[in-house]
């Protein structure tokens, strides 16, 4: 059974285009990525403060999660 | 501003990347990922990372304890987040030790009253059998107490100490052993925390402890604990006997064995309350 873990993360921080956000695995004594880690159910919950659709967020392999209106 | 719930619908070797795409601007409340460390190439952190479009880390944000290759965990990140570390218990260095034993036998004669002797540790040798890990906390004994040479184990420095003592050799009938402590003994300086004995004789009866140590009437056990300050300092630790009238033991192969838990500072000096 996977562990449950939390961590805390930046609070109001605007990201715009191009900033990047990173689900990572590092070495905890370099700080180097660690290879043979996959992710899975990586999740985003983010405040959309430009204009335009939620559409307008899907980047790379991130869709949108459906919602009762999909 | 409206919340937008994002999912990556495949599993993906980490690093995995959301890039804000263009003309779009947000703020991340809270994300999650499930990480299978089953293939891991060793020990790794998950770790949510925020970079500028330059590259630059502007925010790496760690669990607090890394997990073992082949682990998994579910992660989640959110604004003061994160479960406090467990702080490690405080140590104050290794635990200093000495030991001393004593093959020949030793007659303790009780005469007409009841007796306390120290018990001796050379009475035919000119040192017992000692070892120490540090010889700046014990010394051998007869050093500064000369006019009880061989009694007990010298401690030159401030600490809680538990002392473990034994004599083998079968005891009559009410006959105590006991850890003592000169500075105790002497009336001044010195508390005793706890002292104590496993003792007179136990007749007819073999108690099993945890299943490789028997007490019985041949092999009597007495323990202490010993808070000694710099004004009780140098002080000796050893064993004693209490006889009632009329009896003799020869206490048999008997050892001393003492321990330094800590600084004074570990336990109020006049008990636990």
């Amino acid at each position: 059974m996977a562990q449950k873990l939390t961590a805390s993360m930046p609070i109001d921080m605007d990201l715009e285009f191009n900033y990047t956000l990173e689900f990572a695995a590092l070495d905890p004594a370099t700080g180097d990525p660690v290879d043979g880690v996959v992710v899975s159910d990586a999740y985003l919950l983010v405040d959309q403060v430009s204009d335009g659709s939620a559409d307008d967020l899907v980047s790379g392999p991130f869709m949108l999660v459906p919602g009762p209106a999909a | 501003m409206a919340d937008v719930a994002l999912v990556a619908g495949a599993s993906e070797a980490t690093p995995l990347d959301y890039v804000v795409p263009g003309a779009q601007e947000i703020i991340p409340k809270a994300a999650t990922a499930s990480y299978d460390g089953s293939g891991a190439a060793g020990s790794f952190v998950p770790t949510l990372i925020i970079r500028a479009p330059n590259g630059a880390i502007l925010a790496a944000c760690p669990v607090a304890d890394p997990l073992a290759a082949g682990a998994s965990a579910d992660v989640s990140w959110f604004p003061r987040g994160g479960v406090a570390k467990t702080t490690p218990p405080v140590t104050t260095g290794p635990l200093y030790f000495a030991g001393m034993n004593s093959t020949g036998g030793v007659i303790v004669s009780a005469g007409d009253y009841i007796t306390i002797q120290q018990i001796p540790f050379n009475p035919d040798e000119v040192y017992p059998n000692y070892a120490s890990n540090d010889g700046s906390t014990f010394d051998t004994p007869g050093t500064y107490y000369s006019r009880n040479p061989g009694l007990g184990i010298n401690i030159l420095q401030p600490g809680v100490y538990l002392v473990l003592g034994s004599a083998s050799e079968a005891a009559g009938p009410g006959v105590q052993l006991r850890t003592s402590c000169s500075s105790v003994s002497g009336g001044n300086n010195g508390d005793p925390l706890l002292t104590g004995y496993d003792g007179g004789l136990m007749p007819g009866t073999a108690i099993a402890g945890d299943g490789s140590t028997w007490f019985d009437t041949s092999n009597l056990q007495a323990k202490g604990l010993y808070y000694l300050d710099e004004s009780a300092l140098p002080s000796w630790v050893g064993l004693t006997t209490v006889l009632p009238i009329g009896l003799n033991w020869d206490v048999g192969d008997h050892a001393v064995f003492v321990v330094r838990l800590g600084d004074i500072g570990i336990f109020p000096p006049n008990g636990f309350d």
